[in-house]
């Protein structure tokens, strides 16, 4: 990958991982390590990677640098405080884009993770076993499960409303 | 089971309907019916609701719907519907769900409702430190090769300076009608010179006062200054009985009018010293030891090559009046280019 090429991946995909990592862990700072951390390695390796493969190459390393951060946090008691202040509920809703946000914090790490690579990224199921180390029937059938609980929520939220 | 009576008389209607009655029993129950009229109706009635053996084994419709998807566990329904969002199912699957959703219409706002969990594409959420990611192109230059290229360029350079701007040292040829004389001249042209040579050819005699001259402040061509010779010793040399001997031996004039002679001496003193012209030294220089017998050319194109990886192309484009809108030129990893 020549340095034009890796400019030009800065450009095409550094928001879309920074969406992916923030959406994940809603911190902008943390967001902000974790896709330097990314394009730093994908700097270090780039003449080993071809240019068609460094938005995977991103977004794998961006996810496993993110999990391990979670797990720490997790470990430390501070994810579930941050997590329950995010997760309050707000009946403020004003479309169905911030009823669908407000479901994606309802989801599981991962089944967050596999719906946003498959919606927002378009990937395919292989690739996004390839991106969390998921097999792809397993990546399916978080998906669907996903999907099953983002729809519950939103019919649970028409009634409330 | 006592005599039959209008306080317990069910149990007997029962036990006759089951056919557990003795005949006994059964006689006595008919003589009780035929003395309450309006309990026949309601023996009539139990008969009635007897429950078939078929009735008893009811049939429920909707097992398909209770049942699970094998991999996902959810209900088929959902699993077609989630399915026909995520844009996975079979023609097989597609048919199954277009029943599913004919049987019970309410299935079809689920199927929209799924259609809104697709996640749609936010620009609002951007990536504010790009620039801070991006990379410079470094060049990474060889020490040995950026001493020895700035070497040659600089040599070249002088030489060309040399050849163009500074006063430059040169043996005209000698010839019949003049001699070979060592001078200094200014040139502003390298086309000039031999025009120069030309010019510069000027009579003997002028020049043996000029160099005398410059001989004797020169400690390195200095030659006896030949002094004017006496009447007697010019009778002497006349006769062949004098030498005139200068003082450092080399120049030995028998004739002192044999002027040809002693320019001829002169200029084959001239020779032995050891004078190469400043631009065939830089030239004999760069070739040695720069360019290391190869020609320019070649170095640079092996230069160039080992720069580049052998990957040097050359990118125009151009408009439809065919004006060059932007050019680059592409040497491996590095990239210069120019819009107009």
């Amino acid at each position: 990958m020549t340095v034009k090429e890796y400019n030009s991946t800065v450009d095409q995909f550094s928001d879309g991982v920074f969406r992916f990592i923030w959406k994940n862990i809603r911190d902008s700072e943390k967001a902000k390590d974790i896709v330097q951390d990314a394009f730093i390695k994908l700097w270090e390796n780039a003449d080993k990677i071809a240019s068609d493969k460094a938005k995977s190459y991103l977004f794998t390393t961006a996810y496993r640098r993110m999990i391990d951060i979670i797990r720490r946090e997790k470990k430390q008691g501070n994810w579930d405080e941050v997590k329950a202040l995010e997760y309050s509920h707000n009946q403020n809703y004003s479309g169905i884009s911030e009823v669908l946000e407000e479901a994606l914090n309802k989801l599981s790490e991962i089944q967050r993770s596999v719906i946003m690579l498959r919606d927002y990224e378009g990937y395919n199921y292989n690739e996004i076993g390839e991106i969390t180390g998921l097999k792809e029937s397993q990546v399916k059938v978080y998906i669907f499960r996903a999907r099953k609980l983002l729809k519950d929520y939103l019919v649970s939220v028409d009634n409330v409303i | 089971m006592g005599k039959i009576g209008r306080h317990n008389y069910e149990a007997y209607f029962l036990d006759y309907i089951e056919g557990t009655l003795s005949e006994a029993e059964r006689m006595e129950m008919q003589k009780f019916l035929i003395a309450n009229p309006d309990l026949k109706e309601e023996l009539d009635t139990f008969e009635m609701v007897e429950l078939s053996s078929e009735a008893s084994s009811p049939i429920y419709f909707g097992k398909e719907d209770l049942k699970r998807e094998a991999n996902t566990a959810l209900l088929e329904s959902d699993y077609l519907m989630i399915a026909e969002v995520e844009g996975v199912n079979t023609k097989e699957e597609k048919q199954r769900l277009s029943e599913i959703i004919k049987e019970d219409q309410s299935k079809l706002s689920d199927l929209a409702i799924y259609h809104k969990t697709k996640l749609k594409d936010s620009n609002a959420i951007v990536f504010q430190e790009k620039e801070a990611l991006k990379r410079k192109s470094v060049i990474y230059l060889n020490f040995k090769k950026v001493i020895s290229y700035s070497s040659a360029a600089a040599a070249i350079i002088f030489g060309f300076i040399y050849f163009n701007q500074i006063e430059n040292r040169y043996t005209p040829i000698n010839n019949s009608n003049s001699i070979a004389w060592n001078i200094e001249e200014t040139v502003s042209e390298p086309s000039s010179l031999f025009a120069v040579s030309q010019e510069v050819e000027t009579s003997i005699e002028s020049k043996i006062i000029e160099e005398s001259e410059k001989a004797e402040s020169s400690e390195k061509r200095q030659i006896e200054k030949i002094e004017p010779l006496q009447s007697s010793k010019f009778a002497a040399l006349a006769s062949g009985d004098y030498e005139l001997k200068p003082k450092n031996q080399d120049l030995i004039v028998n004739n002192p009018i044999d002027l040809e002679t002693k320019e001829r001496v002169f200029a084959e003193e001239n020779k032995k010293v050891d004078y190469i012209p400043i631009d065939q030294y830089a030239k004999n220089q760069i070739q040695d030891k720069l360019l290391k017998g190869k020609s320019l050319s070649e170095n640079l194109n092996e230069g160039l090559a080992a720069l580049s990886d052998d990957k040097v192309s050359f990118d125009i484009k151009t408009s439809d009046a065919n004006r060059i809108q932007k050019f680059a030129l592409n040497i491996g990893k590095f990239s210069f280019s120019r819009t107009n």
